[in-house]
């Protein structure tokens, strides 16, 4: 039984179809698109990568979620986590590919092919005084350098738990447990550290001048957000299958529900931290990045932000009902998903060049276009690997908790208990 | 829950976790004399005799050093350009970040099911309360001239003066306020069914009289539980935002100001981080003696205290990602302020103080990685006092080394405390102690119905 995989229910088949129709689509009708969008100061291949960027950064906050949430299921043991682990690890299985997809905006700054890091990559005595400061860092062989060892480092630390985890699907070795239980910690730090490193080197650099110490810690609460969000969706189209229907409750759904609620509330509060530090301090190489995003109609989507990121979704899932139910809770997961595409547009579009801060409804069009497309090859891809395992690890000793879990929910809810 | 407990015998044994939550043979009676035997009969140990002593003491030269302070004025202190903002604004963050763990441990424990908080949970609020009763005095007398206190509370007067609405400061006013009401509201709420225990068990008419009044009345009948439980959820959920809140503020006092090493977007989470640190470690610095004081070993266990060293360890990490964020953007930022206030931060004239901060909050914590610091109770106590100091410097580093060395050279300078201020903040160490050592003996430091679930959930054992 722990040995055997895992077969598709026939929506997530056709999903994954469709997949690796859409890629190719997505990304040639996304360069096409580009072709009307070359300026002056960016070629077509330029503004193509400016919406890969986006799309990038976009999927892959899944394996990168993955990769925190995995390190705390083995420290905190929750059965909401067991539900979802498989998810997690097949995710995680994903990074070689985010390596190769990674590979066009990683040549950038070394063969100048495109200019998303133009502002450090242009000629130093054209760069202003404190960006010079930033070329010990900020140069194009450490850049890189740096970039392949963060995915080394992801990739191999990846590789070693889910081989882990399918040993102890195979064998029940508790000793697999310890293991788990002593790097889990050790690489839930080396995940902060080099995510802050990563979100620094990928997206805060591409506004060379600017610098937030909140960035990194709201980075890692976006990545937590679209992949609880994801695995609600994931988990409520494949937990109609055994083994998984054998033991997945409403309760786990109400559990991920609230963690959706909390990283919500967090996002807001990092988000609104950081606006307020910076909106008080009113510094030249700081607030340019507000004022960016408060021009013209770019203060709507601030505001929609503001209401749909995080009002709405936070009235939503307060309400014990809405997180009760597993096809409620996929619809405001999609929901929430598609906040996450307005928040990282919000965040990193506007970071290239435009003749004015706005909205450019034609720009719009590209970045969806090839976030299709980079999503309809890491879909294929993930499903695939989804299907490599069972969904539960039915020889975890944490297998205990789960059922104790899923008898404590039904009491409580038979005693009101809200 | 009867389930997981059975279910953790079940696991290897290298899996299973430090003891119970209740340890021994116990019954519903034994933990309700346990608990009320500490109240109601037994002798003052020689350990408790000390702290109410030495408190007591060190409350008497609080009030001797409030006296001196406003006849001659905050002139007594340190302070003096360019640093205006010396101990005392160090001693309110301090005292303010240990009344964290209170809060958290009443209300986001409870949110999230942690049935561990029940032991510690009454003793966490009560030091809460008396940390921010301490930390709250801070703003008022560090004015020199407490008698115009009121001025920072925005009420209609014929002067036409409001506060200014736009800082933080004043934001402080409200979120402290609030904060310690909820607090001491929620604690009082969970005291009530206790203080009825204690009325029904005391032999002594005065105690009688006393627990009953403060009971209210309460009978224990199903009604009584329904709205209680309600109630506590409920001001749980309006304690979760109060917790993040108050130190979030207390962080944008900092980061507010245009200076380099306050102006820093990641203060209000490294703050709160900080201050769940260091609450944890003052609740650990009490309960470890305590308990062993009044052999409640057996309540307060081994599994509360590797949970709680736990914590330690895990906010210990997010505040020293604080530090290494701080000093990587420092350089990253290219900017000369920025990289000059790290320079002088960790090799200038305050480096010994950096330094000790990094030993205290860094360095002694990753003990806890090994299971035998958590477990140990002297080990643990020590590494307890390492932080309780280490966050008092955190803040002194913070406050002084970007005050003394700012903007102009002209203007720099130093700053040291006086025997004045060593009073002061020994003063209100020792009030705080004081008061702790009253609610040992006049209040059943542990919530004796809520431990009684904890013990219903591990046997299913029925009235």
């Amino acid at each position: 039984m722990s040995t055997t995989n895992t077969t598709l229910p026939f929506t997530l088949q056709r999903v994954r179809g469709l997949a690796m129709i859409i890629a190719p689509l997505g990304l040639l009708a996304g360069l096409g698109l580009s072709i009307p969008l070359a300026t002056e100061l960016d070629s077509v291949f330029d503004k193509f990568m400016q919406a890969y960027v986006y799309g990038f950064w976009l999927w892959f906050a899944i394996p990168m979620g993955s990769f925190a949430f995995i390190m705390i299921h083995h420290m905190t043991t929750g059965a909401w986590s067991y539900v979802s682990q498989r998810i997690f690890e097949a995710a995680m299985r994903t990074l070689p590919l985010m390596l190769v997809l990674f590979i066009p905006i990683l040549i950038g700054p070394f063969t100048g092919l495109h200019s998303i890091y133009s502002g450090w990559t242009a000629a130093t005595e054209t760069l202003p005084e404190i960006v010079q400061n930033k070329l010990p860092y900020l140069n194009p062989p450490f850049w890189t350098g740096r970039a392949l060892a963060y995915f080394a480092a992801w990739i191999a630390i990846s590789m070693a738990f889910n081989g882990w985890s399918k040993k102890l699907d195979e064998t029940g070795d508790a000793l697999i447990v310890k293991k788990f239980r002593f790097f889990a910690p050790l690489c839930l730090i080396f995940y902060c550290l080099s995510m802050t490193l990563a979100a620094t080197d990928w997206i805060i650099s591409i506004e060379a001048e600017w610098w937030s110490t909140m960035y990194a810690p709201l980075t890692w609460i976006s990545q937590g957000l679209t992949t609880l969000s994801f695995t609600v969706i994931i988990l409520s189209y494949m937990g109609d299958d055994k083994p998984l229907s054998n033991y997945l409750s409403i309760e786990h759904y109400h559990h991920l529900g609230n963690l959706m609620l909390g990283f919500t509330v967090l996002w807001a509060y990092m988000s609104f931290s950081q606006y307020l530090i910076i909106w008080s301090a009113n510094l030249p190489e700081e607030i340019h990045y507000y004022l960016n995003r408060q021009a013209n109609d770019l203060n709507i989507l601030s505001v929609i932000l503001m209401g749909f990121h995080f009002l709405a979704p936070l009235l939503i899932l307060l309400f014990r009902r809405n997180k009760r139910s597993a096809s409620r809770l996929r619809t405001i997961a999609f929901y929430v998903l598609g906040m996450r595409m307005l928040d990282v547009f919000w965040h990193i579009n506007p970071s290239f060049h435009h003749p004015a801060p706005g909205i450019y409804w034609n720009e719009v069009l590209t970045h969806l276009l090839v976030f299709a497309g980079i999503g309809g090859v890491w879909m294929w891809f993930f499903l695939g690997e989804l299907t490599k395992r069972p969904m539960l690890c039915l020889n975890d000793p944490h297998l205990h908790i789960a059922l104790g879990h899923r008898d404590l929910g039904h009491h409580e809810e038979a005693s009101g208990h809200a | 829950m009867n389930k997981m407990s059975t279910a953790h015998k079940s696991y290897p044994e290298a899996l299973r976790p430090v003891g119970e939550l209740i340890e021994g043979k116990q019954t519903y009676e034994s933990i309700t004399d346990s608990i009320t035997s500490v109240v109601l009969e037994r002798p003052n140990p020689p350990g408790w005799m000390l702290m109410f002593v030495i408190g007591g003491m060190f409350t008497c030269i609080y009030g001797m050093s409030l006296v001196y302070l406003f006849a001659a004025g905050t002139g007594i202190w340190g302070i003096t350009m360019p640093v205006a903002w010396g101990w005392a604004i160090i001693n309110f963050v301090w005292w303010i970040g240990i009344g964290h763990a209170g809060t958290l441990i009443s209300a986001i424990l409870l949110l999230l099911r942690q049935d561990w908080r029940n032991a510690i949970n009454r003793f966490a609020e009560a030091m809460t309360i008396f940390a921010v009763a301490c930390a709250g005095q801070f703003p008022l007398i560090h004015m020199g001239r407490l008698w115009v206190g009121f001025f920072i509370l925005p009420y209609p007067n014929t002067m036409g003066l409001w506060p200014q609405f736009r800082s933080p400061l004043l934001w402080d006013v409200f979120a402290i306020s609030t904060y310690g009401s909820v607090s001491l509201l929620f604690w009082y709420l969970g005291l009530i069914p206790d203080f009825a225990s204690l009325r029904d068990r005391a032999k002594n008419r005065f105690a009688q009289l006393a627990y009953g009044t403060v009971a209210l009345g309460w009978r224990g009948s199903a009604r009584h539980w329904f709205r209680y439980e309600m109630a506590s959820l409920l001001l749980a959920g309006l304690c979760t935002p109060l917790v993040v809140s108050v130190h979030s503020i207390v962080s944008f006092d900092f980061a507010v100001a245009n200076l380099p090493g306050w102006h820093a977007t990641i203060f209000p989470p490294y703050f709160v981080a900080g201050a769940i640190y260091a609450g944890f470690a003052m609740v650990l610095t009490l309960a470890l003696p305590i308990r062993s004081w009044y052999n409640l070993k057996h309540i307060i266990t081994a599994r509360h205290i590797d949970l709680m060293a736990k914590i330690t360890l895990a906010t210990s990490m997010i505040v020293v990602y604080g530090y290494a964020a701080e000093a990587f953007f420092a350089w990253y930022s290219g900017s000369e302020m920025e990289r000059t206030m790290m320079w002088n931060r960790i090799f200038g004239d305050y480096a010994p103080a950096y330094w000790a901060l990094i030993l205290c909050n860094f360095v002694a914590p990753q003990f806890l990685w090994i299971k035998w610091f958590r477990t140990n109770v002297y080990g643990l106590f020590l590494i307890c006092q390492f932080v309780n100091v280490g966050m008092w410097l955190e803040r002194y580093v913070i406050v002084v080394t970007s005050l003394t060395k700012d903007f102009l050279p002209s203007s720099w300078g130093t700053y040291h405390g006086t025997f004045w201020d060593w009073m002061t903040y020994l003063g209100t160490i020792g009030f705080f102690c004081f008061l702790m050592a009253l609610f040992v003996r006049f209040v059943p430091m542990i919530a004796i119905h809520e431990v009684r679930v904890t013990h219903h959930k591990m046997t299913g054992e029925h009235h």
